[in-house]
């Protein structure tokens, strides 16, 4: 199974056992421009991924690619979305670690 | 990876310091540089009162939580600028930098341009006629005018903005590229009062835009994640994804670029042009050309040591 990132609502798919970083230059973002998540735990460059990973990206530049009204709504509504849950997943407390 | 600190894995890599820490050092990490920032730059003190800018953004959300946490006497301003651009920008926005201060009982004052101007920020660009066709300017213009207002009519001793280390390499990258002498000139973490305009500080101005953002996700800080939508295409933030495209291959430059400016800009180094006279240069003893050290030359020095290698 391929491996998923997922940037403004825009899927990518990647082939698994490659690092984070590469995942990121297949798909022409820049590491730095950044937060990867995945399982709700922010992880760096040097992760491999696996078959099936999903990873989400959260850019950290405000602002972005320019969108047509109806899709600008749909993305920043997504967007948010997926902020939300990130950020309570990531806060969240952990026994497992 | 693994945390500098304790040896878990890492959940945030600065390459510009060579430091990876946890999720929970990373935490104690960020409120420690922001004071010793804070104290470095002789911003304020825990006897004074701030204004925070908050946008609910997460730069300004992520300020206004390093400062509570670090015992500041820190509330917030939210200015309602009235932008909705199909998305409910402002409102979005307003509810996030609310939820913020209940959930932490802090004290928000909110301060909505059309009530008290009687037009929206487009609107008031539009009609103004400012800004070639986007209302940037005359939103930058509200917002300092406003801040400024409150700040002082609220007997504020300094406001506070979440500008981070991208926004002021962003600034200085334009202004280096136009040779904004006076822009250059004024640019740094602090703007001291003067008569009629509250001190302005910029406590965040040393931390990479991606660490905040780790920061409120780790904290737990929702915060608009869309920017304004008329920041799109923006030059600053063209600008920010040039210096990133310079990070990547070489890490620390974003943040050099910046703090070498200001420790010329503190020297008094810059656009003043060395005097040679002042260089106390004398002739080189073995070949006589002008030099400024005590005794040989750089290149005589050179010379020297490769004869002496040669030699042994």
């Amino acid at each position: 199974m391929p491996v998923k990132l997922i940037l403004r609502g825009k899927e990518y798919e990647v082939k698994p056992g490659m690092t984070l970083l590469d995942s990121l230059k297949k798909i022409n973002v820049l590491s730095e421009s950044v937060i990867a998540t995945h399982d709700g735990e922010m992880i760096l460059d040097d992760e491999i991924l696996q078959d099936g990973d999903v990873v989400k990206l959260i850019a950290v530049i405000s602002g972005g690619s320019c969108h047509c009204e109806p899709e600008r709504q749909r993305v920043a509504k997504q967007s948010q979305l997926i902020i939300k849950q990130e950020i309570a997943s990531v806060c969240r407390p952990r026994n497992d670690i | 990876m693994k945390c500098k600190k304790c040896g878990n894995k890492a959940s945030v890599n600065m390459r510009q310091h060579k430091l990876a820490l946890c999720k929970e050092h990373y935490l104690e990490w960020m409120p420690e540089q922001t004071e010793r920032f804070i104290k470095k730059y002789e911003m304020f003190t825990h006897h004074e009162k701030i204004l925070v800018a908050v946008s609910g953004g997460k730069d300004s959300l992520g300020l206004w939580d390093i400062l509570t946490r670090l015992g500041y006497q820190a509330d917030g301003l939210y200015l309602g600028l009235g932008i909705d651009e199909g998305i409910n920008y402002s409102h979005e926005s307003q509810r996030l930098a609310e939820k913020f201060a209940n959930e932490n009982n802090l004290k928000l004052h909110v301060v909505d341009i059309e009530k008290e101007y009687g037009q929206p920020i487009p609107v008031l660009a539009e009609k103004s006629h400012r800004g070639y066709g986007k209302p940037c300017a005359v939103c930058g213009l509200a917002k300092r005018h406003e801040m400024n207002r409150i700040a002082r009519d609220l007997g504020y001793d300094v406001l506070a903005t979440g500008h981070n280390l991208d926004d002021e390499a962003a600034v200085l990258f334009g202004n280096t590229l136009s040779w904004a002498s006076e822009f250059l000139l004024r640019q740094g973490p602090v703007l001291p009062a003067t008569e009629g305009l509250a001190r302005k500080v910029k406590p965040l101005c040393r931390f990479y835009e991606r660490e905040m953002t780790a920061y409120c996700l780790a904290r737990g800080i929702e915060y608009i994640y869309e920017e304004c939508p008329f920041a799109e295409g923006s030059q600053s933030i063209y600008y920010k994804e040039l210096l990133n495209q310079l990070e990547t291959t070489r890490p620390g430059a974003k943040l050099t670029f910046y703090l070498r400016f200001l420790e010329a800009r503190k020297a008094e180094e810059l656009f003043i042009e060395k005097n040679a006279e002042h260089a106390h240069l004398h002739p080189c003893p073995k070949c006589g050309q002008p030099t400024s050290t005590d005794d040989l030359c750089s290149f005589c020095r050179m010379i020297e040591k490769v004869n002496s290698v040669t030699a042994s």
